[in-house]
């Protein structure tokens, strides 16, 4: 995260100089500032891939207003008053709480506070959750949620690290009171964690469902299904 | 919605004629996918009953990638026992 307010600091001090060159008609000074600021939105726009977040310039400097930015104290420090605004917009991605380990946002709060262990279940409107929102719980806590629908209604339950207890009793149960398999996550940042396990295959048949989703930290999903 | 195969079934079609795969068995197959990549696997109905409690991946059979406008197959140990022609 100071990578990227010193980033910010950069282009902005750069495009300042560049505004007071123009004014004074001074084209080398222009050019020399104009480079600078070219050379560095490639690097923050390097950094910004690696780290899965987007590179549009203005996202990020609108979280630091000019106004802070020429607040100076001694000897030319800068003071940012807060942190980038911009950041409150990757709340409760799941990307970014696992790379940045960005806040969750306020409804995934609520949601991990009536999930504190494995084994926790709760019930909640389908309006109210997500499968990304569980990925995001996933990146946060690093164990394993599942979800699972009826009609207008969510049952999510939390696992541990590796797995969730739901056997094929406990889902025949779910299948008979009318339950569908909406998905799960894994946690991690692999591809390779999405690969659906055999049981995962067999939750499928008892449900008698054909496909569903598994979710990792990231956010990224993989569709699984016995065919098709 | 159609899996990338299914929306590219003539490459698809080539490439089993390619590689000696029946198109029927790889398109009926328990299958996990993205975007870009697919595994057809062979998951062990063995009935463990754990259900989410086990995580442990399915047989892979055969790995499907889109590159660009075009299908790649990888094999593995299993593809020519479970899916060929």
């Amino acid at each position: 995260m100071r990578a990227f307010i010193i980033f910010i600091i950069y282009l902005k001090t750069f495009g300042d100089r560049y505004t007071i060159a123009k004014a004074a008609g001074d084209k080398d000074m222009m050019l020399k500032e104009q480079t600078r600021m070219t050379q560095l939105s490639q690097k923050y726009n390097e950094f910004s891939k690696k780290a899965g977040l987007p590179t549009k310039v203005e996202r990020l400097s609108s979280g630091i207003s000019s106004k802070s930015l020429t607040n100076r104290t001694d000897g030319g420090i800068i003071k940012i008053q807060s942190p980038i605004n911009s950041r409150n917009s990757y709340k409760g991605k799941p990307k970014a709480v696992y790379t940045l380990d960005v806040e969750l946002n306020k409804r995934q709060k609520k949601l991990l506070e009536k999930l504190p262990k494995a084994d926790s279940h709760v019930f909640v409107k389908k309006s109210e959750v997500t499968m990304s929102d569980l990925s995001a719980l996933t990146a946060k806590t690093g164990v394993e949620f599942a979800m699972f629908t009826k009609s207008g209604k969510r049952l999510i339950v939390r696992g541990d690290n590796v797995s969730v207890n739901i056997d094929i009793s406990a889902a025949k149960k779910l299948a008979k009171a009318g339950y569908r398999f909406t998905g799960h996550t894994h946690p991690g940042d692999d591809s390779n964690v999405l690969i659906a396990s055999g049981d995962d295959y067999e939750i499928l048949k008892t449900f008698n469902q054909t496909r569903s989703v598994t979710y990792n930290s990231k956010g990224d999903f993989m569709v699984y299904s016995l065919e098709g | 919605m159609k899996n990338f195969i299914q929306q590219n079934l003539q490459q698809f079609q080539k490439k089993c004629e390619e590689y000696n795969l029946s198109e029927y068995k790889i398109l009926t197959a328990p299958k996990c996918y993205n975007k870009e990549v697919m595994y057809i696997q062979n998951p062990d109905f063995s009935n463990t009953g754990k259900g989410l409690a086990n995580n442990k991946p399915a047989d892979i059979l055969l790995i499907i990638r889109k590159e660009g406008n075009s299908l790649e197959f990888e094999q593995t140990e299993f593809t020519k026992t479970y899916l060929a022609n």
